[in-house]
C-alpha cells in the first residue's frame, strides 16, 4: 500500500515535470495555429480552426525554407567531419604513446576556455585571408573547433575502456597501428560515435552568433540566424508567423529525436560521458 | 605494406570527401549562380550579361523592400542584392562585411554609426552631388528636395566627428521620422478625456487613465532617450538657443538645473507607475501589444508601424492621434528628423549607380506608392495629406520642427550613449543610482571620450 | 635518460600523429592564430574598421578592471553559474525516478528530453514572451489563481530578470544532465546491487553508500560543464534581456559583446576576455590541484 502510495506521488512529481517542460512549445505551437487577431484577444484558447497560414508565410516570405536547407547541409558536412577527425584523435590519444602527447591534449582542451565572443573577429579575419567567407568550410571548421574538446572528452575515455588485450591480439595478427585503429577499434566505436553524432548535431543546428556574424550572404544563413532576424521583425509582421517559425525550428529536432530516440538513449547510455 | 598503403588511402578519402562536400553543396545552397568563392568574387564586378548588382544593407525593414522591387521594375538592367539586419547586430554584420572587403553599395546606417564609418573612409563623399546635381525625377537640384531640418541634422552629426567633415554630407536622410501619441478615441470617450493642448491637460489625463486601472502612455527600452529629449527641448532651449556651443565652452554642463529638471520630470512620470512595468527591456512590439490588448492607453510611435495597429486592433477601437503638448510652455518640437541615413561605399564599384538608386529611395517617386502611405518622406516636394485620423497628429507633430540629433549630448559619442540608454537611465529610475551620480558619469564621459578628442 | 626509439614505437609515433594531424591543423588555423591576434588587439585602441596603429599597452585592462559594470557582470556571470547547479540535481531526480521506474516512464523520458533539444535563440524567443507581463502565460496563470499581485514584468525588474534567465537556463540544461546521469545509472553492474541486497541494505542506504558513489565521477564532469557551459552563456541572455535592465542581467559575455560591436571598442572588449579566460583557467586549475590533492589521500 505504501509502495502503490510513493509510486502514485512519484507519477504525479513526474507529470509536473513533464508539463513543465513540454508546455512552452505545446503552447506556441498552438498559438501559431490562431489568427493575429485570436492570439491577441486571448493567449489561452484554443484556435477556432487549425489555420496553416502562418506557416505558409513563415515558409515562403520569411525564406524559412532556404535558411532551413542551409542548415540541414551545414549540420550534415560538420557532423561527418566532427566524427572523423575526433574519433581519429581520441584513438590517438588513448592508445598511442607519442611525444607531446598531453601538450596536444590540453592544447584542443584549452579552448573550452576560451570566450567564443572574442575570436569573431579575428577568426573571420582569418577566413577572410583564405578566401573561405561564406562557403561551407567557413562554418564547419569553426563549428569542429567548438565540438572537438567535449568530443575528445567522451572519445578519449571510451577508447581508454577498450581492453589494451584487443591491439595486442590485433597486433600479432600483424595489423599496423593504423589497421587496428580501423579494423578492430572502429567497429567497437559505433555506440560512442552515434552518441558523438547527435550532441554535434545538436549543438550545430542551433548555433547562431558565428553564423550570424560570418555569412555576409543573406541566402547562406542558417536556421537560427533567419529565425533571430524574423523575430525581431514582430513589429511589422506580427506574432503568429513568428510562432510558426519557431515551431517549425524545433519540432523538426523534436522529431527526428523521436525517431532515433531508441538508439540514442542506448548509444548514450553505451557511451555515456564518465569521470 | 599494400595493406597500409590502403587504410592510408581510405583514411584520406575520408578527409577528402568532407571537403569536397563541402564546395558542392555550398553551390546548391545559395540558389544562385555563384558556385564556389573565387566565382562569387568576380560575379562582384556585375559582368553577367550586362546587369548591373548593387548590394544593399538595411536595417529599416519591409518598406525598403518593397521600393526596391518598385526600382528593379523601373530598371530592369540594375539586380538589387537586398539584405536586412537588425540594429542590434548591425555593427558585427557590418565590421565582417568591412573585414571581407565585400561592403555592399549601398548602406543604411544612423548618427551613432556614420562617424565612425567616414572617420575610417569608408563611406562616398556625397556633398557635390547633393549641392549640385539633379534629383532623381530631374525636375530639381537633388538637395533642395530634402526639408531642410534633415540636411541639416545630417551635417550636424558629421560636424560632431570633427571640424574638417563640417559641411560635408556623407549621407542622405531617409524618411523624416515623426513621433505622435496614438490613442483610442472610445477610452477617452469612456473617461470622460478630451485631447490635451497643455501639459497640465496630459499630465491629468495620465492620472485618470491610471485611476481606472489601465496603464497612461508607452516607453521602450530601444527608445530610452524620448522621454527625456522631449523635456530637455523644452528646458533647455533658451539655454541652449542663445548659444549653441554651450556644452563644449562649459556654460552649461549635464549638472545644469535645466538638464537635471528633464531627467526629474521623466523620473517624476516614473514613479507614478505612468509608464508600463516592461519599458525597461521591452520593445515596440511588446508596446504595440499592450496597446492592442487595451491594456495601454496612449502609445508614442512612428507611423511607420501603424499599420500593425490598424490592421489588429480590435473592431472596437478607434485609433486617434495628437502631438504631445510642450512641458515648459514651448511650442513642442517633435522627436524624429532623420534617424535614417542613405550612403553609399567608397568601395562600391558602381557609385553612379548607387547614388542614382539612392536619390530613387529618397525621390518622390518611390513614396508615391501605397506602402508608404504611412510614411512622412520629409521632401519639400512631397505634400503630405492623409485622410486618415491616425495620421493627422504626424501632420501636426512636424509642425513646429524637430528637436535636433544632437541636443543636450547624451548620443554624442558612442560610450555617452550606451551609458546613458543601458546603464545610468534605467537605474537612475530604478532608484539605484541618484539624479547628482547620473549626471556626474555624464560629466566625466563626456570629457574623456569627447572634450578630449577634440583637439 | 634518453633512449633510441624502436622503429615500433617510431611507427606508433607516426600513426599518432597521422591521426591527430588535421585536429591540430585545424585548430591552429581556426583557432590559435586568431586567438593570438586577439591577444594583439587587447594592446590597441581599436574600432573594428582599418588596421591596428594606436598602441595602448594595458589601458585596456585597466579600464576593463576599474568598470563597474564589468565587475557587475562578473558577478552576475558567477551568480548564474551557482543558479544554474541545480541543473545537477534536478537532473539527478530525474534520472533515479525513471531508473527506479514509473508508470508512463517512456512518455516522461521523451517529454522530459525536449527542451534540451530546441535550439537556444528559440528558446529565449520563446521564454521572453512566457514572461511577459500581458500576454505572457506566467503572470496570466498567477492572475487567475488569484496571486495577480506576485505578477510583474519578470525580465525588466532588476531583482528579478537574471533569476528568470536563470530558470530558463535550468529548464534547458537540466534534461542533458538527466540523460547523462539514467545512461550511467542504466549501465551499472548488476553485482553492485546484488551485493546491496545481500547485505540487507535499504532504499536510502543503498542509494546514499552505492548510487552516489557511483555517479560521483559523472557528477564531477557535469559540474564541469556546468561551470564551462554558464561562462559562454551567451545567446539566451542576448534574445531575452540584451542584458538589460540597466545591465542588470548583464553576463561576462554580453558585457563582451557589447564592448566590442555596441560600443565599438575592440580592445576593450578583447581585454575583458582576456581577464575571462584567465579567470576560467584559474577555476580550472584550482580544481585540479583539489583533485590531485584529493587523489593523493585516498591513496595513502
Amino acid at each position: 500500500m505504501k509502495k502503490q502510495l510513493s509510486k502514485c506521488f512519484l507519477f504525479l512529481f513526474m507529470l509536473v515535470a513533464f508539463l513543465i517542460s513540454v508546455y512552452p512549445l505545446v503552447w506556441v505551437i498552438i498559438q501559431s495555429l490562431k489568427t493575429e487577431t485570436e492570439f491577441l484577444q486571448s493567449i489561452w484558447t484554443l484556435p477556432s480552426k487549425l489555420n496553416f497560414e502562418n506557416y505558409a508565410i513563415a515558409w515562403n516570405q520569411a525564406g524559412i525554407s532556404i535558411y532551413f536547407t542551409n542548415s540541414v547541409i551545414v549540420t550534415v558536412v560538420t557532423t561527418i567531419v566532427n566524427l572523423v577527425f575526433v574519433t581519429c584523435a581520441g584513438y590517438a590519444f588513448a592508445k598511442l604513446k607519442f611525444p607531446g602527447k598531453s601538450f596536444f591534449y590540453y592544447m584542443i582542451i584549452f579552448n573550452l576556455l576560451i570566450p567564443t565572443a572574442i575570436i569573431l573577429l579575428p577568426m573571420f579575419t582569418m577566413i577572410n585571408k583564405i578566401h573561405l567567407v561564406n562557403t561551407l568550410p567557413a562554418l564547419v571548421f569553426p563549428y569542429f573547433q567548438g565540438f572537438a574538446p567535449l568530443g575528445l572528452i567522451i572519445c578519449r575515455s571510451y577508447f581508454e575502456d577498450l581492453p589494451d588485450e584487443l591491439m595486442e591480439a590485433g597486433r600479432l595478427d600483424g595489423c599496423g597501428n593504423l589497421q587496428v585503429f580501423v579494423k578492430i577499434m572502429l567497429p567497437l566505436s559505433k555506440p560512442i560515435v552515434a552518441t558523438m553524432a547527435i550532441l554535434s548535431s545538436m549543438q550545430v543546428w542551433n548555433e547562431y552568433l558565428w553564423a550570424l556574424t560570418s555569412i555576409t550572404d543573406q541566402a547562406k544563413y542558417t536556421l537560427s540566424v533567419g529565425i533571430a532576424l524574423y523575430n525581431k521583425k514582430t513589429e511589422t509582421v506580427g506574432y503568429t508567423p513568428v510562432f510558426a517559425a519557431l515551431s517549425i525550428s524545433a519540432l523538426v529536432i523534436v522529431i527526428i529525436y523521436l525517431l532515433l530516440q531508441k538508439n540514442f538513449v542506448k548509444s548514450i547510455a553505451a557511451g555515456a560521458v564518465k569521470g | 605494406m599494400k595493406k597500409r598503403i590502403l587504410t592510408l588511402l581510405t583514411c584520406a578519402v575520408m578527409v577528402s570527401t568532407a571537403f569536397t562536400g563541402c564546395s558542392s553543396s555550398s553551390g546548391t545552397k545559395s540558389g544562385n549562380q555563384d558556385t564556389d568563392t573565387a566565382q562569387t568574387q568576380e560575379e562582384a564586378s556585375g559582368s553577367a550579361e550586362g546587369e548591373i548588382k548593387l548590394k544593399v544593407l538595411d536595417n529599416y525593414g519591409s518598406m525598403v523592400e518593397e521600393m526596391i522591387s518598385v526600382y528593379e521594375k523601373l530598371h530592369p538592367e540594375i539586380d538589387i542584392e537586398y539584405e536586412y539586419i537588425p540594429s542590434d547586430t548591425y555593427y558585427s554584420k557590418f565590421t565582417a562585411m568591412n573585414v571581407a572587403g565585400e561592403l555592399p553599395d549601398v548602406v543604411m546606417t544612423n548618427a551613432q554609426f556614420i562617424g565612425d564609418q567616414v572617420r575610417s573612409d569608408l563611406l562616398l563623399d556625397l556633398t557635390n552631388e547633393v549641392e549640385n546635381g539633379q534629383n532623381y525625377e530631374q525636375d530639381a537640384v537633388w538637395g533642395d528636395t530634402f526639408n531642410p531640418t534633415l540636411l541639416s541634422n545630417c551635417k550636424a552629426t558629421l560636424k560632431a566627428i570633427g571640424s574638417e567633415y563640417a559641411d560635408k554630407l556623407y549621407g542622405v536622410p531617409f524618411t523624416m521620422t515623426t513621433v505622435s501619441v496614438i490613442y483610442d478615441k472610445n477610452v477617452y470617450n469612456e473617461l470622460g478625456l478630451s485631447v490635451p493642448t497643455t501639459w497640465d491637460e496630459f499630465e491629468k489625463n495620465c492620472e485618470a487613465i491610471k485611476a481606472a486601472g489601465k496603464i497612461p502612455i508607452s516607453m521602450q527600452q530601444q527608445n530610452m532617450d524620448w522621454w527625456p529629449r522631449i523635456f530637455w527641448d523644452q528646458y533647455c532651449r533658451d539655454e541652449l538657443d542663445a548659444n549653441t556651443d554651450a556644452f563644449e565652452d562649459g556654460t552649461m554642463t549635464f549638472s545644469s538645473e535645466s538638464v537635471k529638471k528633464g531627467l526629474e520630470k521623466f523620473k517624476y512620470m516614473w514613479d507614478q507607475g505612468w509608464f508600463p512595468e516592461s519599458g525597461l527591456t521591452g520593445n515596440r512590439e511588446t508596446m504595440q501589444q499592450l496597446f492592442v490588448q487595451k491594456e495601454l492607453v496612449q502609445v508614442m510611435l512612428q507611423p511607420n508601424y501603424l499599420s500593425y495597429l490598424t490592421e489588429n486592433v480590435p473592431d472596437d477601437v478607434e485609433l486617434a492621434s495628437y502631438a504631445l503638448p510642450g512641458v515648459d510652455g514651448k511650442p513642442a518640437r517633435c522627436l524624429g528628423g532623420s534617424s535614417s541615413i542613405w550612403a553609399v561605399t567608397n568601395s562600391s564599384e558602381h557609385q553612379k549607380e548607387a547614388i542614382e538608386f539612392v536619390k530613387f529611395l529618397t525621390s518622390k517617386t518611390a513614396f508615391s506608392e501605397d506602402y508608404a502611405k504611412f510614411i512622412n518622406p520629409g521632401l519639400t516636394n512631397f505634400e503630405l495629406t492623409s485622410d486618415n485620423e491616425a495620421m493627422q497628429g504626424y501632420i501636426e507633430a512636424g509642425e513646429n520642427g524637430f528637436i535636433p540629433d544632437i541636443y543636450v549630448p547624451v548620443n554624442i559619442t558612442t560610450e555617452i550613449q550606451n551609458a546613458f540608454l543601458t546603464d545610468l537611465e534605467p537605474n537612475y529610475l530604478l532608484g539605484t543610482y541618484d539624479l547628482d551620480y547620473v549626471t556626474d558619469q555624464l560629466n566625466t564621459l563626456y570629457k574623456d571620450t569627447y572634450l578630449s578628442n577634440l583637439k | 635518460m634518453k633512449h633510441r626509439m624502436t622503429v615500433k614505437e617510431k611507427k606508433e609515433m607516426m600513426t599518432a600523429f597521422l591521426l591527430i594531424a588535421p585536429t591540430i591543423i585545424a585548430f591552429i588555423i581556426f583557432l590559435y592564430i586568431p586567438f593570438v591576434s586577439a591577444l594583439q588587439t587587447s594592446l590597441y585602441k581599436y574600432n573594428g574598421l582599418g588596421d591596428l596603429t594606436d598602441f595602448v599597452g594595458f589601458k585596456n585592462y585597466m579600464k576593463v578592471l576599474a568598470d563597474p559594470r564589468f565587475l557587475r557582470s562578473l558577478k552576475n556571470t558567477l551568480y548564474l553559474i551557482l543558479i544554474s547547479f541545480c541543473a545537477v540535481p534536478i537532473g539527478f531526480v530525474f534520472a533515479y525516478i525513471l531508473y527506479i521506474g514509473v508508470p508512463g516512464k517512456k512518455i516522461f523520458n521523451t517529454g522530459l528530453f525536449i527542451p534540451y533539444l530546441i535550439s537556444m535563440v528559440v528558446v529565449g524567443c520563446i521564454w521572453r514572451i512566457i514572461y511577459d507581463p500581458t500576454i505572457g502565460p506566467v503572470d496570466q496563470f498567477l492572475n487567475m489563481i488569484g496571486l495577480g499581485k506576485y505578477a510583474t514584468a519578470w525580465l525588466s525588474r532588476p531583482e528579478t530578470a537574471l533569476g528568470a534567465v536563470s530558470i530558463t537556463w535550468i529548464w534547458r540544461s537540466a534534461p542533458f544532465n538527466m540523460l547523462i546521469m539514467y545512461a550511467n545509472l542504466s549501465k551499472m553492474p548488476e553485482d553492485f546491487l546484488e551485493a546491496a541486497k545481500v547485505d540487507g541494505a535499504n532504499l536510502w542506504q543503498k542509494f546514499f553508500y552505492i548510487i552516489i558513489p557511483y555517479l560521483k565521477p559523472t557528477f564531477g564532469v557535469l559540474a564541469m560543464l556546468t561551470v564551462t557551459n554558464g561562462l559562454r552563456l551567451f545567446d539566451l541572455i542576448w534574445v531575452m534581456t540584451q542584458g538589460g535592465p540597466g545591465g542588470a542581467s548583464d553576463v561576462m559575455t554580453s558585457y563582451i559583446y557589447t564592448k566590442a560591436f555596441t560600443n565599438r571598442d575592440f580592445g576593450a572588449g578583447t581585454a575583458a576576455s582576456v581577464i575571462l579566460m584567465l579567470i576560467m583557467v584559474l577555476i580550472m586549475a584550482v580544481k585540479t590541484l583539489y583533485q590531485k590533492a584529493t587523489a593523493g589521500r585516498n591513496k595513502s
